[in-house]
């Protein structure tokens, strides 16, 4: 028999170990979980009118309204009435339309219907993620607690079970055919991110640490989970303002001074791209968008879907410094090739790859050219591969070439078309801008974009277009005794796209804002970047802006339907420590 | 019309092209630090002095530091139709070393005068030419051909292509000028050094480009009175050193170029000259001597006076293969010489201002360049010179080089002289160099080298021994080796 003393003394130890255990697993699930209330608070307001499409809502930012949140639109449904007395105890809202926020005005807000528009009219009730179907995906299968957690947090969404959803969860996140109104919860490894109808990043918060214990090894259970492969938006660990003074007043840290926000807050996250890219170049196949990445020294294929799938990996034979690349398919059904350029032994190489497998074979390397491609015939397939003649003072030469695949060998042809003297065949397309049937050639060069109908300027913008971190210093004169160092960008090439659905090209830009390190050659220094916008409006040329401001280089640039694609690199310190690149997107037609 | 999602704002802002004269500012710099590692025989390396490289018997060591560091500005016009270009160097400063002027001014305080205008010079494009064509003047970069002229120099320099596979160069260079220098003597002439140098260069494939060019020099210092004749030492038998003191009529016609193949690689040089050097006394110098007969060289005889007609050529080629990270490199030349000191014929080939890199103890390959070195041209004395080389240069990572190269060097002519023994002696062997280097990026554009060369030394080089222990064969290999951590931007 046991006395009750020390059976009273083995209970308060046990009480006193799971309080310990528990108590910063209780801490950092409520920090997610606080965030999560915080991000998914209700709020209410109504339809203020219709707009081309759009809807305006009576709710702004200080209400804590932000883009992308969802709105039910909820009209009154069946009576709720007491059986006995016969009064009315409500009525049950039903949500015949969700409003997605596209843009915030003081004092109102833009919102754009997810799926078919219904009856949304003019005083109908809103309701931020108010009955809307939510599904919570667990790649951990350590998240049924915080799941639990969750479903009490957010009572208002209308919550699939646990099992039900871990049942019929995909093996990989990605998104569900036919979604209307289902958000998704996904919990990873790497942390929480929330997923709208359709499949765009709501938010991302940190991991619930109490999901792995620090010094636990995953289960085996884990091990044979499928991981999801969608890495989550890059985050800055930010005090918040208000909270800093604690910081310094009071020892003990509140669970609520650091805050986790995603760096490019309008930008949805499609993933972080492995190492970190200088250069990245698109093409769009036919059921397949291809993305090729360098670091300068090796190339890395990816086909982006919902992530990034690695397809192949290659670089020249010989050692150098890869400055571009550029996806050419010459024909249609033909092959699909990289032209790839770069520095090596004081000169210009330029490469070209074919896809074989998952590597890069060299099919022709060490073409003395800078090597461009460009999509002539409006296909948005980069049929004409130009090479353009290596110039030491300027880089960039005089001589520019066609060139075509003949045999397996590349030869050279006159171009057929007219282009301005200081074109370069990096930074540049050809598009029809203006909507006269002719294309117009668009560069960029020392920072201004040009426009030109054949060697007549339309256009030049200021001095802030390109920006970007592939970036030479090289002597002009390798053979002179006394050095002359230069340097030289390379930009990534401006898309045309009809980005406003007015059936008339505009151009979409990098744009940037340098230092003045950058100003003195010493490198790119580039303070923050953005996209710049330049059409052609009432027989002028005007410019405006897409999305924000970002505090790194831009260093890829696709538009693929009513997305806009674009590569961030973060260029870490002066020996390359923190280097990272994502790609992220903006949805044009939200 | 349909909206734009997300922030697309259409800003009227820029309808027109802004004006086309923005400037734009750069700023580039060479900070580079260099350090005399060791070397056996400074007494060789130090050929700036008076008395020339020579050899003395045993080891003659030393080491030293020093800075040298050019920076310079170009600002331009957005479309980089002018530009205006303005350099400084500054040093070399020798660490310790007090004093004004070059490799000085590194001792207490630090205060030496040691700052030079190294480049100042307008590049423009020539308005209503649609096409290239570039003018340049004043004090710039100058390249005729890297055996024969490749420095600063004074110059209006006009370049354009015919077609894209046909460019060509035009320059007049002033490289001596004596305005109205009616003390120096009674006559009227132009007394100035002036040259006019053309070029051509067909590239009619991407791996082949060659080049034709033509340069004539000409110059009178009005010295026609054999009291007042220009001097020639075999030592300084480079057209800068005699140039202000020679009645000068040379041309230089030649033919560069290179081209490949796959991985093979070929470049190549030829020239000939031809003209007159005239009211001049040639000195075949000593090792040892002064510079100047003014100044009791030794002998204090010219071998030759008057008038030379000047036929001298200069061939190279280098044969290399590029296999990956690896690139082999075999260098020949022949720089003419001239067999006869007392004749009145030039037969040495003739380079106007060069800097040749390619040996570690004989040319200018050490990192330490401004002092320490025997001759910065492709040849030796007016002996000619006949290279062989076998270079290897290996990538081993993206930041670091390696190379190693061995030569075999002659002299195109021999040495003839009397040795410490008052024997008659003639060689031409200057001896086999085996050198190498290494090269890592501390930074992107931070570079630290180091190299190393070492002569197994040919009897030739007995020619430049002192005392004794010159005897007819070589009694002293020469060793040298550098380093340098460099910035450049």
């Amino acid at each position: 028999m046991f006395s009750s003393k020390p059976i009273l003394g083995k209970t308060l130890v046990l009480v006193i170990l799971m309080i310990s255990v528990c108590m910063p697993w209780t801490t950092a699930n409520s920090a997610v979980i606080d965030e999560i209330a915080d991000d998914f608070e209700p709020l209410a307001g109504v339809v203020v009118m219709a707009n081309n499409g759009e809807y305006i809502i009576d709710l702004d930012e200080s209400k804590g309204v932000m883009i992308g949140d969802l709105f039910s639109v909820v009209t009154a449904g069946k009576k709720i009435v007491h059986p006995t007395s016969g009064k009315v105890l409500g009525s049950l809202e039903e949500v015949k339309a969700v409003l997605k926020v596209i843009r915030t005005k003081p004092g109102y807000s833009f919102a754009r219907p997810l799926a078919k528009a219904a009856n949304i009219k003019r005083g109908d009730t809103i309701r931020r993620y108010n009955n809307l179907p939510a599904l919570f995906w667990d790649y951990t299968a350590n998240g049924k607690s915080f799941f639990a957690q969750l479903r009490q947090t957010l009572p208002d969404l209308k919550w699939q079970d646990y099992e039900s959803a871990q049942h019929n969860r995909p093996a990989r996140p990605q998104p569900i055919p036919d979604n209307k109104d289902t958000i998704v919860f996904i919990l990873t490894d790497r942390g929480v991110e929330v997923r709208d109808p359709e499949f765009f990043l709501l938010h991302h918060y940190g991991q619930p640490d109490a999901l792995e214990p620090v010094s636990a090894k995953p289960s085996t259970t884990q091990k044979t989970q499928p991981r999801a492969k969608v890495a989550p938006a890059p985050l800055v660990a930010k005090p918040a303002p208000a909270e800093s003074s604690k910081i310094g007043t009071q020892p003990q840290v509140s669970k609520e001074t650091v805050r986790f926000k995603p760096q490019y807050e309008r930008a949805q996250t499609i993933a972080k791209i492995a190492g970190f890219s200088v250069m990245t170049d698109f093409i769009k196949l036919r059921n397949q968008l291809l993305m090729a990445s360098t670091d300068g020294v090796k190339i890395a294929v990816y086909d982006v879907a919902d992530n990034l799938i690695p397809v192949a990996e290659g670089a020249p034979s010989y050692p150098g410094q890869i400055l571009a690349l550029k996806w050419w398919q010459p024909s249609e059904k033909g092959p699909l090739y990289l032209a790839a350029v770069s520095w090596a032994d004081e000169s210009v190489s330029g490469n070209i790859f074919t896809l074989d497998g998952k590597t890069l074979s060299p099919v022709q390397e060490r073409i003395p050219r800078i090597l461009g491609t460009f999509d002539l015939d409006g296909d948005k397939r980069p049929e004409t591969l130009l090479g353009q003649s290596f110039d030491g003072e300027n880089f960039f030469g005089s001589g520019i070439r066609e060139l075509k695949l003949t045999k397996g060998k590349i030869k050279l042809f006159k171009p057929t078309i007219s282009l301005p003297r200081r074109f370069t065949v990096l930074g540049s397309l050809f598009a029809d801008l203006t909507g006269d049937g002719q294309l117009e050639t668009v560069f960029i060069r020392g920072s201004i974009l040009y426009i030109y109908n054949k060697k007549n300027r339309l256009y030049q913008s200021p001095k802030e277009m390109g920006g970007s971190l592939s970036f030479l210093t090289y002597e002009v004169d390798p053979t002179a005794k006394n050095i002359m160092p230069t340097s030289a960008s390379f930009e990534v090439s401006p898309v045309a796209a009809d980005l406003d659905s007015d059936g008339q090209l505009e151009v979409l830009a990098v744009a940037s804002e340098r230092n003045f390190i950058g100003a003195v050659a010493a490198g790119p220094g580039i303070r923050k970047s953005w996209l710049e916008v330049v059409k052609f409006r009432e027989g002028r040329f005007v410019k405006g802006s897409l999305g924000e401001e970002m505090d790194s280089p831009l260093q890829g640039l696709m538009v693929d339907g009513k997305r806009v694609l674009f590569v961030v690199t973060a260029p870490g310190n002066i020996t390359g420590k923190g280097r990272n690149s994502h790609l992220l997107a903006y949805q044009l037609d939200l | 019309m349909k909206k734009l999602g997300l922030t697309i704002a259409i800003l009227a802002m820029m309808g027109f092209a802004v004006p086309a004269m923005a400037a734009n500012f750069a700023f580039h710099g060479d900070m580079n630090n260099r350090i005399l590692v060791y070397s056996n025989h400074v007494d060789w390396l130090d050929a700036r002095n008076d008395s020339f490289g020579v050899i003395n018997d045993d080891t003659v060591s030393d080491s030293y530091a020093e800075l040298k560091y050019r920076y310079w500005t170009e600002i331009s016009d957005d479309d980089n139709n002018i530009k205006g270009v303005y350099a400084i160097e500054i040093g070399g400063i020798r660490w310790g070393r007090e004093g004004s002027g070059k490799s000085q001014g590194g001792s207490f305080g630090g205060d030496g005068a040691n700052v030079e205008t190294r480049w100042a010079y307008l590049d423009f494009q020539v308005p209503f030419i649609e096409r290239k064509a570039r003018a340049r003047m004043g004090l710039q970069p100058f390249k005729a051909n890297s055996y024969f002229w490749q420095e600063t120099a004074t110059a209006l320099h006009f370049s354009s292509i015919i077609t894209d596979s046909v460019d060509y160069e035009l320059a007049f260079v002033r490289s001596v000028d004596k305005f109205n220098d009616i003390a120096d003597n009674a006559n009227d002439d132009i007394e100035n050094v002036d040259s006019f140098y053309g070029r051509v260069n067909f590239k009619p494939a991407d791996d082949l480009k060659i080049g034709l060019f033509g340069l004539y020099m000409w110059g009178d210092p009005d010295n026609n009175d054999p009291a007042d004749f220009g001097e020639i030492d075999s030592r300084d038998y480079e057209i800068k050193q005699f140039a202000d003191e020679a009645n000068l009529g040379v041309f230089t016609l030649g033919v560069d170029g290179s081209a490949s193949f796959g991985n093979f690689f070929v470049n190549w040089d030829l020239m000939y000259q031809g003209g007159d050097i005239d009211d001049v006394d040639f000195f075949d110098a000593i090792p040892g001597t002064l510079r100047n007969s003014k100044n009791n060289v030794v002998p204090d005889v010219p071998a030759a006076s008057g008038d030379f007609d000047l036929s001298a050529y200069f061939l190279h080629a280098d044969i290399g293969y590029k296999m990956g990270k690896a690139k082999f490199t075999y260098t020949f030349w022949y720089a003419s010489g001239d067999d006869d000191p007392n004749d009145d014929n030039f037969d040495a080939y003739l380079a106007v201002d060069v800097d040749r890199e390619d040996s570690m103890t004989i040319f200018e390959g050490p990192f330490v360049d401004d002092v320490t070195y025997f001759t910065e041209r492709p040849y030796m004395l007016d002996k000619g010179f006949v290279m062989n080389k076998l270079a290897f240069d290996y990538q081993w990572t993206q930041n670091l080089t390696v190379g190693t190269a061995a030569m075999y060097m002659l002299t195109a002519e021999d040495f003839e002289y009397v040795d410490g023994n008052g024997n008659n002696q003639s060689e031409d062997e200057i001896g086999v160099e085996i050198n190498g280097f290494l090269k890592y990026k501390l930074y992107k554009n931070l570079e630290f080298a180091l190299n190393a060369g070492y002569l197994f030394a040919g009897d030739g080089m007995d020619f430049f021994e002192q005392g004794t222990s010159r005897d007819g064969s070589s009694d002293e290999d020469i060793f040298v080796s550098s380093a340098r951590v460099r910035f450049k931007f």
